[in-house]
């Protein structure tokens, strides 16, 4: 009996591997009607961007070893971010927009499973600098769907956000920045961001002495202090964090204790905005109401979203079918907008997810902004929920 | 097939097992003298010992290579050895703690969510993720995501974590540490919360060995003689192990 070890058994029998690469080629032709080109990225890739667009956290999942030379390599987790290196290489410029597919295996270890395979059947298409962003989001959610269908699929159920949403409620309520930033990273876990709120709301800790001393300095001088106190105590400093950003970050503290606490109906209106989940039908007067009644204005982000769905009912896809959760952020991953994901049925695990990242292309290097959105197609389960595998 | 129990096979853990086993009236016989990795144990029959490093026995008792290790919880705990080895007993010695540190300059850091605030704020600055050295990954990955802090990346280190800041290799430890002085004297400071795992060493019993009759009665021997009384938990623990398995 072994443990945390994938068997060495293949994962597929004849009748599911056939089933599987009718599918793949059912959903690769709908991929190239729709204008994409096939590429086929390395199984085998540096780990580091990775890890580093991904979070450290995804190190519990993907299989890391070490090349003949001591680099990071990883077996692929994922093809947006090779995706995204091809278009990078292909258009260095960035000066035209550009649509890939791929379809192949992809290699994570579920922790939850430890004896499943740990490799699973993966298609998709990335959409590269699209000239209208709404439009490419919607054509990306209904190629999805018909992708699905022409596999078989009897039917799915539709889960759909928007990342940008909340990062527009909190700038429309003008918090402090060292707030909001710390509300943004943590709005997608409801324990954390409950407790945040918590924080915020209760009264300021009067911070430490050397905190209160430094407090009303200006930040030349409240340097200076902090440099004599790092002297007096025999502390070197080490690193590449310089002292002005922790003299910095000890000004904010300072700030924050001075300023007054986040009301209470501030810390309601966020909790209820990020746990609303409503008929995608219901979803802009929901967000209107909510806000409106907290007499903020976040239109612009409501009306994008809007626009979406206007696009989605007159291609004929009923919004009514989907539901819109505004905490649905895929918060694990580089999403900046429109986020979806399609499940045979509620509460199972999805079948297909996309969404926009609009920032990861400046990441891995991008000379200019490159606005993009994605869809993968999690094939294993799609052959389990059309029934062809097991 | 005799019980094997092994043991560290050099430094201070080692001289600790041996006064530990003493008490109990049990003595290592090297019959091939002090570079033999292997013993008998007088005062128990039908014991195999076995002299490996504190990390191989950890590997072996989760591979089931052993029936019974010596070892440091926090080597078995990095190796999330969890349901595949029970602590028979743990020994009071070899206590250590694997805590999270970061510059004692750091003046506006003391807990983790301070840690969590210079992360994100270090990735905007430098455009790149603040980094943490450990040789303890599994157990570092899994403390920072309870502490809600996604914005790092772990840098592996196999000696002188401590070093690490200072060399410019990495901003944050994880590490293993006893009195704290390494750190101090590497102008390191622990963070108030940032003590991840108590260690110490465990007698430790491995669930997926192979258990025959003749382990089983040298194992239940042995137990009394140094785990008194005799620990029935253990072998309802076995049984059930083995009945599942």
């Amino acid at each position: 009996m072994t443990y945390g070890v994938p068997s060495s058994v293949t994962p597929y029998n004849a009748a599911t591997i056939a089933a599987l690469e009718t599918q793949t080629a059912s959903l690769l032709a709908e991929f190239q009607a729709y204008g994409a080109e096939r590429i086929e990225p390395a199984i085998v890739q540096p780990a580091g961007a990775f890890l580093d667009r991904m979070g450290e956290e995804l190190r519990a999942r993907i299989y890391v070893f070490a090349g003949p030379d001591g680099t990071e390599l990883c077996l692929r987790p994922d093809l947006t971010i090779p995706a995204a290196q091809t278009y990078l290489a292909r258009v260095p410029n960035g000066d035209r927009p550009l649509k890939l597919c791929y379809a192949g295996p992809i290699f994570r270890h579920d922790p939850a499973l430890p004896q499943s395979s740990g490799q699973s059947f993966q298609a998709g298409v990335e959409n590269f600098n699209a000239a209208d962003s709404a439009a490419a989001d919607i054509e990306t959610l209904l190629l999805t769907h018909k992708s699905l269908v022409r596999t078989g699929l009897k039917h799915s159920e539709v889960t759909l956000g928007d990342v940008g949403l909340f990062a527009s409620l909190l700038d429309a309520l003008a918090l402090p920045p060292y707030w909001r930033v710390k509300l943004r990273r943590h709005v997608w876990n409801p324990a954390r961001l409950a407790e945040l709120l918590a924080h915020l709301t209760s009264p300021a800790g009067t911070g430490n002495e050397f905190l209160a001393r430094i407090g009303s300095l200006a930040p030349v001088d409240a340097r200076a202090a902090l440099e004599a106190a790092l002297a007096q105590d025999g502390i070197k400093p080490i690193g590449f964090r310089t002292l002005d950003e922790i003299t910095g970050r000890l000004l904010e503290r300072a700030a924050e204790a001075s300023t007054s606490r986040l009301p209470q109906s501030t810390a309601a209106l966020i909790t209820s905005f990020a746990a609303v989940s409503v008929p995608a039908t219901q979803a802009i007067d929901t967000l209107h109401r909510l806000t409106q009644a907290a007499g903020i204005s976040i239109d612009r982000a409501i009306d994008a979203l809007k626009k979406r769905f206007e696009l989605l009912s007159k291609s004929g896809f009923d919004p009514a079918k989907a539901i819109f959760a505004s905490r649905f952020g895929r918060n694990m991953e580089y999403y900046t907008g429109f986020v979806f994901e399609f499940r045979p049925a509620p509460a199972t695990p999805p079948i297909a997810g996309g969404g926009r990242y609009d920032n990861l292309l400046t990441a891995l290097g991008a000379a200019k902004p490159t606005p993009a959105i994605g869809l993968a197609i999690f094939g294993d389960r799609l052959a389990v929920a059309r029934g062809v595998a097991s | 097939m005799t019980l094997i129990l092994a043991i560290p096979s050099k430094g201070r853990l080692q001289e600790q097992t041996l006064d530990y086993l003493a008490a109990a009236g049990l003595s290592m016989q090297q019959s091939r003298g002090a570079r033999d990795y292997t013993a008998s144990l007088a005062g128990v029959d039908g014991v195999t010992m076995s002299l490996l490093s504190a990390a191989e026995i950890a590997d072996d008792l989760i591979a089931g290579k052993i029936h019974l290790g010596i070892t440091g919880e926090d080597l078995l705990a990095e190796r999330s050895a969890g349901n595949r080895v029970h602590s028979v007993e743990r020994l009071g010695f070899g206590c250590a703690n694997v805590i999270v540190a970061v510059p004692r300059a750091w003046i506006d850091v003391s807990t983790m969510a301070d840690l969590d605030d210079v992360a994100a704020s270090f990735h905007t600055r430098h455009h790149r993720k603040l980094r943490v050295a450990t040789k303890y990954v599994t157990l570092a990955r899994n403390f920072f995501a309870s502490h809600g802090i996604a914005d790092y990346r772990i840098v592996e280190s196999l000696g002188a974590t401590e070093g690490a800041p200072a060399s410019g290799t990495a901003e944050a430890i994880v590490d293993i540490t006893t009195t704290g002085a390494t750190l101090t004297a590497n102008d390191l400071k622990i963070l108030d919360d940032g003590v991840i795992l108590k260690s110490q060493a465990a007698l430790t019993a491995s669930l997926l060995a192979n258990w025959t009759t003749q382990a089983r009665t040298a194992a239940r021997d042995l137990l009394n003689r140094i785990a008194a009384p005799a620990d029935n938990h253990f072998f309802a623990t076995l049984d059930e192990a083995l009945r599942i398995k």
